[in-house]
């Protein structure tokens, strides 16, 4: 019990006023470039010149900015009492929270580089509420105090429940001893190495982001430059053979995979993670270090993911799909728990770190040939009604036309390959294409963890035995749902029967 | 595949979705009329009066498909049933959708009715669940409540049994 209320280390203030700048930054840049010195200039006829008015613009910003940061920071205050946590902050309005131990889902740290000099940590702490603001953050406290915080109200519940919970003489002997017998609990533990890590920053999807905004600031570039030296390049680049342009391009991609590669060993970068008894725990980041803890009683599917890049390598991200506000990571709201694996590798990992969900992933059901079938013949359909029209007022490039088919039904005949699905005692291994991240997925979900099941067709479909099939499973905010499709009518009933039978106990 | 759940909702839905439809209609009338009014005052290019020849089209066809046809076939289609341990709910227009909630995932039920709802005396009654949410629309007041209530008190049973 050691609490007196406390500030929060003074650090804070500094990164609340760069939480401020970064927030504003946008306006300010627009407020500034718009004029709004020499518009005030002309309104208010003061005696100074419109850079001068932009400079005070910003300096009674920065300062406004500045105390009310320092005033944020003064008016944060947090409090152990017993089991739980009191949060009191709030400028303007008062919020006091109370947190108790019991609610506590998890608590990750972050550590910025301003964090690591001073040997201090962001603490976010999450309870089951999905609301952004309920959780509760710390802003900066000191390191050693943050772990204290978190063993006396996460890892250690166990131990710690025990001896404050049953105060009852007799008994706390003996739960001593069975204490002390379970005392060495089972550590595993998985590092990723750098070379894995690099692979896994050169295979990244976000490439392609990373290829925008590169080719942005090219195009950008003749703006900046004079136009003399604008046309002196566009001669010298048009007087270059193929092969200089060949060079040049891939020089390009090297350059944006690499920067790609930069950004994701900053963010994945000594990643480790480790499950003892109930928690898997994770650490990673270079220069912005995260600590996750994550209870695996929380984990409502466990992913194993494929982008394009990834796929004719079988590599793949682990992620899991947890249930409550777990907001940091912005990557689809899942987070990762491995960056990269070999998909063999995957059973593996799941039965050392993660036995709950282990499964033999060898053996799936596809989906039946029917399903290709009607989607090929469905296809063909609306694409031949469709050329029809337009070859009507263009009729030229019919074999383009024709390729542009043949080429569309070789895409669905191998995304007809991917859907399959593995039902086995209370859980079910779904694989699927994910149109929005182009990826090939595995979901290994339990029954319990679905929240309801949905059979879908139109009457032409049904007429064929086909139909979709859609799980939902609770996510950090919104639910998520898992679609498979088309399986046959036998497997629409073999998945709805088990996912029936077990209530009926 | 399964037998389609047994129960139907109340006739009168019809005419509820109906009147939706008839709302919808005045909105795309009104932004139609809009643009027609604003193109006499400002002397825009011809190609705008047949944009708003099209959207008069449209409209008068949405009106008719959303009086005449869809309310018909989605009262057909909307079916729902429940068991001690699991609601059943079908529903769909051309592709059609049957969901099966098992009754200890069911959060909260409510019973909600909008102004068409309440002239009719109807009510939607919607199960909520932590991923999702499900409705049966268009019952009648006492029943809605009534399965409200049902649907609750088996909730709260099968969450004893846990």
């Amino acid at each position: 019990m050691m609490n007196e209320m406390r500030h929060v280390h003074k650090l804070t203030i500094i990164l609340y006023v760069f939480q401020g700048i970064k927030a504003s930054a946008w306006s300010l840049i627009v407020l500034l470039f718009l004029g709004a010195g020499s518009d005030l200039n002309q309104l208010l006829n003061l005696p100074f010149t419109s850079f001068q008015l932009t400079l005070i613009i910003l300096g009674v910003f920065l300062l406004v900015l500045i105390v009310f940061s320092w005033l944020r920071w003064y008016r944060m205050t947090y409090q152990l009492v017993n089991d739980s946590i009191t949060i009191k902050h709030g400028v303007f309005i008062r919020h006091d929270r109370t947190i108790h131990k019991r609610r506590i889902h998890s608590i990750n740290f972050t550590q910025s580089i301003f964090h690591q000099v001073f040997n201090l940590t962001e603490v976010q702490i999450e309870t089951a509420g999905s609301d952004l603001e309920v959780d509760a953050v710390l802003k900066a406290i000191p390191y050693q105090e943050a772990v204290a915080l978190k063993e006396k109200f996460l890892n250690l519940t166990n131990t710690h429940l025990v001896e404050e919970e049953l105060p009852i003489d007799g008994e706390v002997e003996a739960v001593d001893e069975e204490q002390v017998e379970e005392e060495q609990p089972i550590i595993k533990e998985k590092k990723i190495s750098i070379y894995h890590l690099l692979i896994a920053g050169a295979t990244t999807g976000r490439v392609g982001a990373i290829f925008g905004i590169v080719f942005l600031l090219l195009s950008e570039i003749d703006n900046f430059l004079s136009e003399g030296d604008y046309e002196r390049v566009v001669d010298w680049v048009s007087a270059q053979s193929i092969v200089a342009y060949f060079s040049l391009v891939f020089l390009y991609l090297l350059i944006v995979i690499i920067i790609g590669m930069i950004g994701y060993v900053n963010r994945y970068g000594r990643f480790s993670i480790t499950r003892e008894s109930e928690m898997l725990y994770i650490e990673r980041g270079l220069i912005e270090k995260k600590s996750l803890s994550i209870p695996v009683s929380r984990i409502q599917a466990v992913l194993f993911k494929q982008n394009l890049f990834r796929m004719p390598f079988s590599l793949g991200a682990v992620s899991v799909e947890l249930a409550g506000g777990e907001k940091d990571d912005k990557e689809a709201m899942q987070t990762v728990i491995f960056p990269l694996l070999r998909k063999k590798e995957w059973a593996n990992f799941l039965k050392e770190l993660l036995p709950e969900y282990q499964e033999d992933l060898s053996e799936m059901n596809h989906i039946p040939r029917k399903s290709f079938t009607f989607k090929a013949l469905r296809m063909t359909i609306i694409y031949f009604v469709g050329l029809g029209v337009v070859h009507y007022f263009y009729s030229e490039l019919v074999l383009v036309k024709l390729g542009v088919y043949l080429f569309a039904l070789l895409g669905l005949y191998l995304l007809h390959r991917i859907p399959a699905f593995r039902r086995s005692g209370e859980q079910l291994v779904m694989q699927y294409f994910q149109v929005v991240m182009l990826s090939k997925e595995v979901a290994i979900v339990k029954k319990k963890d679905i929240q309801a099941l949905e059979t879908q067709g139109s009457r032409l479909a049904r007429r064929l035995k086909l139909g979709y099939l859609n799980l939902s499973i609770m996510n950090n905010f919104l639910g998520r749902q898992f679609t498979l499709g088309f399986l046959s009518e036998e497997q629409l009933e073999e998945i709805s029967e088990w996912y029936i039978s077990g209530h009926h106990d | 595949m399964r037998e389609e759940p047994s129960q139907q909702i109340d006739r009168r839905a019809i005419r509820v979705w109906q009147l939706n439809g008839v709302v919808t209609t005045l909105v795309f009338a009104i932004i139609t009329a809009t643009l027609y009014i604003v193109k006499g005052q400002y002397n825009w290019p011809d190609f705008v009066s047949y944009i708003t020849y099209g959207l008069a089209a449209l409209t008068s066809i949405y009106l008719l498909v959303a009086i005449f046809v869809v309310p018909y076939i989605k009262w057909r289609r909307w079916r729902y049933q429940i068991y001690p341990h699991e609601i059943y709910v079908q529903r769909g227009l051309i592709i059609i959708t049957r969901t099966v909630v098992p009754i200890s995932r069911v959060q909260h039920v409510d019973t909600e009715q909008g102004p068409f709802l309440r002239a009719f005396k109807l009510s939607t009654v919607s199960v909520s669940t932590a991923a999702t949410t499900h409705q049966i629309p268009a019952l009648p007041v006492e029943e809605a409540e009534q399965l409200r209530d049902d649907i609750a008190r088996l909730a709260g049973v099968d969450d004893d049994d846990e």
